[in-house]
């Protein structure tokens, strides 16, 4: 049977993905695909690929349908449509959605697309050897210079002799097209490099839900990034106020306190554990902060030092991104401006709202570090 | 009360005059306010802060306290105000608008401070779309002025009662 | 068939075949040979992913109806019975992890739907050997897509399909019009002012014969009349083939739009005859069954299968389930004599109810029915007063209030109304091109026939588009929207809205 059904199936699997890359910036805004998270792939609601036609609306329509029920009663639930007869107006509307599975890899790629991100250089010796091509398979095709001779005449023999051509008297054995084989090649998996992502928030009371949120979104894209960049990335997430803990992810997103800010607890926090778990001989270091900037006055001295001795040495990149408050913002954005000026490990970024996410996303992975 | 005539005659001095300093003081207790402009009504304020070395020695439970009953206090000023942070350390209390009062042209809201050392302090800020948050003056009538004051020391009254 | 390995049939199940194709033919059921193929649920939601070809050519619609249909598999929410592909001969699937009852019921199913294909009238023009043009259309499209690439065929595809209802389902039994080749290029379809109406005359005697401002004259008459002609001469329901004849269209669209107008010709039957092809289908695997095809342990299996078919979910009209209680309705009446004026007048129900001439005549009816009924015909002539009360069907429709759907009526002839209504033209509004020419700019109008029912506008405006990629000048339908007359208008760039106001067309008409 010519049931090439694989091929009409990657069509569609491309005619959706582009439509989701049409899309892009508007899901990488709203975050809704993160809650449909599975282990290795998102799964995206689209609306249905639907070829349009001239065809009955809603408005005046109706069928007929079947069972009891007196005058008035409702038929199946608003927005669904009964089946009916198939006639006027039961026709499915364009409203129907579709859910796709996109795999967090493929997510990752459209996002290096759409933002142009330079592909991370991972620091380190390890890098330099990444993706060697080694020649340990065969395959049926490829060119004649590959041809691997002795199991193409292995190949020959076996059929000449199943088939009954091969006379022991007359050893001859002749190789056919079918009976060739070729050298081929396999990508080596490129030496693990060790990556550690370190998200620090501040859960102050002036950080509300809706920051959180954005944190969250913005988390996500960048997991995404970086995960494709490195294989195995490791996560590690502090929260504070005006004292800081190490928590998992979901004590990360999902707790308030009362406390004052002081970032310095979290930076102290953060250079801590680089110091215990991370070497920084061994590990590519993200640092990853995000603040509504309402530091308490005095301690920004004390924060600017360890930034400054700890953790920007350590680090490949450190990005501050201060979410705006229903308070505005603060101004430690302004304060490390001022300090470090154009440092190259640094990436400073205000996030105004939800549809700031896109271009903070962009600066910070811009930087290709 | 000492605290509040004396500021309020202080005000009627200076009306028509811009960028003054206003400070009275009864014993420990020092009210400085810093004044952009003042009318024979109002004052457009930039600092309001009722100072008293009396609050130096106090916890940080009881300021935290205090800091709720000096909110449900102040309630002319026509935004709820409520504590938001409270800073261990440095034992302050940071109360605010909450939410801000929002418009066409940004959002604002009142900050209040309540220290230890010490003092209580009120601030207004602003913050338009795109711009840096920034203090600005709020004009506030001498009557409400003359409150304020009144609930200020009435805080320490009661800080010092606990 | 060399593109279809068939999956052969195991012993067991040939010899299935036979005994039930025996019973078939003794009930007098007539179909063309008849070849089952055991496949796999996934080769089977594959083929029917393709409308039931295997050889269908690629699109990635395919591909979407796949996914959908094998996660509803999967997930245990559907599963396809059977499928039946009407050519000669028919081909038939069984999937092959059923039962031996399923595969015996779904045989004698197969065979109801053989019959109806071969012998209803509505099926007559249709295609008997569809199974290799289509593969004929898959391999001139697959060819099509290596020389001008896989996208923009795929997209022309996707205008064409917007556009594949609009066929006219009467034509292969009326002659509308002198059939139109577009290769003609005979002096009627020669340009307006070209036509010479000169006599033969030796040059010195030309302005005496073939005075010039007579001639003239003739030619500006000629002109006007070619002008005022509408064209089409008569409003035309087959929009395809109207593009096929006057759309600026590339070989190979042309090519693509005939095939998408010959598949929507051979499909076009199955959708008219919906409800009376599964109807007649499960009448005969049910009287198969339980007359012939059960053995006493088959039985408490069958019924569960059964009516598992034939279940109707709380609301939904199943075209089974409808389908053959009226040939059941219909063989009962006739068998009792109950039809006809005498019956027609009588008032009195328990006398009705109790009708009995001993006519007998009800197998002879229902196969009279099945050769020369379509649905609309069907449920006009023998949906009644006492059927639509026993079966509690009733009469839905959507209530903006509420935005739900919701019970409006069950009497008996607003049922009916609503059920006519939605058979008429398989459900889809009609549509003609009423001119070509309009404004005299080449632009294309479409007249859509409104009777009560509104177009989706959205959807309205999005085919537009399509119709302007084929027609590639400015494109019109003009039908009702919010209860007034209005004209949707898409120029290549952007649409437009009107409401039809007439005098605008005097103007033209000036």
């Amino acid at each position: 049977m010519v049931l090439d059904i694989e091929r009409d199936q990657r069509r569609f699997k491309q005619i959706v993905r582009g439509r989701i890359r049409e899309n892009l910036r508007k899901y990488i805004t709203h975050g809704e695909m993160i809650g449909r998270r599975g282990k290795d792939a998102v799964s995206i609601p689209l609306p249905q690929l639907d070829i349009p036609r001239f065809r009955f609306g809603k408005n005046g329509s109706g069928g007929v349908g079947q069972g009891d029920g007196e005058v008035g009663d409702p038929v199946g639930k608003p927005g669904d449509d009964p089946a009916g007869s198939g006639g006027a107006g039961s026709e499915p509307g364009s409203g129907h959605l579709i859910e796709v599975e996109v795999n967090l890899d493929e997510l990752a790629e459209m996002l290096g697309d759409e933002l142009e991100l330079p592909h991370v250089e991972p620091k380190g010796t390890a890098s330099i050897s990444a993706e060697k091509a080694k020649y340990n398979s065969v395959r049926q095709t490829g060119p004649e210079s590959l041809r691997h001779f002795k199991r193409t005449y292995l190949n020959a023999l076996r059929r000449q002799i199943s088939t009954g051509n091969y006379l022991p008297d007359d050893p001859r054995v002749v190789p056919i097209k079918s009976d060739k084989q070729y050298r081929s090649w396999n990508d080596v998996p490129r030496p693990e490099v060790n990556a550690v992502v370190i998200y620090l928030m501040d859960v102050s009371g002036s950080m509300t839900d809706d920051q959180k949120q954005i944190v969250r979104t913005e988390a996500f894209w960048i997991d995404a990034w970086l995960g494709k960049q490195y294989k195995g990335i490791e996560k590690r997430y502090i929260i504070h106020d005006a004292v800081a803990k190490e928590v998992d992810e979901h004590t990360f997103y999902h707790t308030r306190e009362s406390g004052g800010t002081r970032i310095s607890s979290a930076y102290k926090v953060c250079a801590q554990l680089i110091d215990s778990t991370f070497p920084v001989s061994d590990w590519n270091i993200y640092c990853f902060q995000f603040s509504d900037g309402d530091n308490w006055g005095d301690d920004n001295r004390q924060a600017f030092e360890l930034l400054n001795e700890k953790l920007l040495p350590a680090a490949n990149l450190f990005c501050y991104g201060q979410v705006e408050s229903p308070y505005g913002s603060g101004d430690f954005i302004e304060a490390l401006r001022k300090q470090f000026g154009e440092n190259d490990k640094l990436a400073l970024s205000e996030i105004a709202d939800k549809e700031g996410i896109y271009d903070s996303i962009k600066l910070f992975l811009g930087k290709g570090k | 009360m000492k605290l509040r005539d004396e500021f309020l005659r202080e005000l009627q001095a200076i009306v028509g005059q811009t960028n003054r300093r206003v400070t009275v003081a009864d014993g420990p207790r020092i009210l400085r306010c810093e004044v952009d402009q003042g009318t024979a009504l109002a004052a457009a304020v930039y600092e309001f802060i009722l100072e008293s070395k009396e609050l130096a020695q106090v916890d940080t439970a009881i300021l935290q306290q205090s800091s709720q009953s000096l909110c449900n206090r102040v309630n002319y000023l026509l935004e709820p105000i409520s504590p938001i942070e409270t800073d261990i350390d440095g034992c302050v209390v940071q109360m605010r608008s909450n939410p801000p009062q929002q418009n066409e042209s940004g959002k604002y809201y009142y900050e209040l401070f309540l220290r230890r050392g010490g003092s209580i302090a009120l601030y207004r800020y602003e913050k338009q779309p795109g711009a840096i948050r920034s203090r600005v003056p709020v004009t506030l009538t001498h009557e409400v002025l003359g409150r304020l004051c009144e609930d200020f020391n009435a805080t320490i009254e009661e800080i010092l009662a606990s | 068939m060399a593109a279809v390995e068939p999956g052969k049939l195991t012993p067991e199940l040939a010899a299935i075949q036979v005994e039930i194709e025996g019973y078939a033919r003794g009930y007098g059921l007539d179909f063309f040979p008849t070849i089952f193929e055991l496949i796999d649920a996934d080769q089977l939601n594959e083929i029917a992913a393709r409308g039931g070809f295997p050889t269908r050519y690629p699109h990635w619609r395919f591909g979407m109806e796949y996914e959908q249909l094998s996660k509803g598999y999967h997930y245990g929410l559907q599963k396809i019975y059977e499928m039946v592909i009407n050519n000669n001969p028919c081909y038939a699937y069984l999937m092959r992890s059923n039962g031996l009852i399923d595969q015996k019921m779904v045989m004698a199913h197969v065979y109801g739907h053989c019959d109806f294909f071969k012998n209803n009238q509505w099926f007559a023009h249709t295609n008997r050997k569809m199974m290799d043009d289509v593969a004929n259309h898959g391999t001139r499209i697959r060819r099509i897509m290596d020389v001008v690439g896989v996208e923009d065929v795929e997209n022309y595809i996707d205008a064409c399909l917007s556009l594949e209802d609009l066929i006219d389902v009467h034509s292969p039994f009326i002659k509308r019009r002198k059939v139109a080749d577009r290769f003609d290029f005979s002096a009627e379809r020669q340009p307006p002012g070209s036509r010479s109406q000169r006599f033969d005359a030796k040059s010195y005697m030309q302005p005496f014969i073939n005075p010039v401002d007579k001639l003239r004259a003739q030619q500006d008459r000629l002109k006007e009349e070619d002008e005022s002609r509408p064209f089409p001469e008569n409003p035309e329901r087959d929009v395809l083939l109207f593009l096929l004849e006057h759309a600026p269209l590339k070989t190979w669209q042309a090519d693509i739009l005939a095939i998408i107008r010959d598949e929507a010709y051979y499909f076009a039957p199955q959708a008219q005859t919906k409800i009376m092809n599964e109807g007649w289908a499960s009448y005969w695997h049910s009287t198969i069954m339980i007359n012939q095809g059960l053995t006493a342990a088959d039985v408490v299996n069958y019924c569960d299968h059964h009516s598992g078919t034939m279940a109707s979910a709380p609301t939904q009209l199943n075209p089974y389930k409808v389908g053959i209680e009226l040939f059941r309705n219909i063989e009962d009446r006739w068998n009792r004599g109950a039809f006809g004026r005498e019956y027609d007048d009588c008032d009195d129900h328990d006398r009705r109810k109790n009708w009995n001439t001993h006519a007998g005549l009800g197998r002879e009816k229902i196969f009279e029915v099945r050769r020369i009924h379509n649905d609309l015909t069907f449920i006009d002539e023998f949906l009644t007063l006492d059927f639509v009360r026993e079966h509690k069907l009733f009469r839905f429709g959507y209530n903006p209030t509420s935005e739900a759907y919701e019970i409006e009526s069950r009497e008996f002839p607003r049922v009916k109304q609503q059920l006519l209504e939605s058979l008429t033209n398989r459900g889809r509004p009609i549509i003609a091109v009423v001119d070509g020419n309009y404004k005299n700019r080449g632009e294309l109008f479409l007249q859509h026939q409104y009777s009560g029912v509104e177009l989706q506008l959205e959807q309205a405006r999005d085919t537009l588009e399509n119709l302007h990629r084929l027609w590639n000048r400015p494109v019109h339908i003009a039908t009702v929207l919010e209860d007034e007359e209005a004209v949707i208008s898409f120029d290549g760039s952007e649409h437009q809205l009107q409401s039809a106001d007439p005098a605008d067309d005097s103007e033209d008409a000036a």
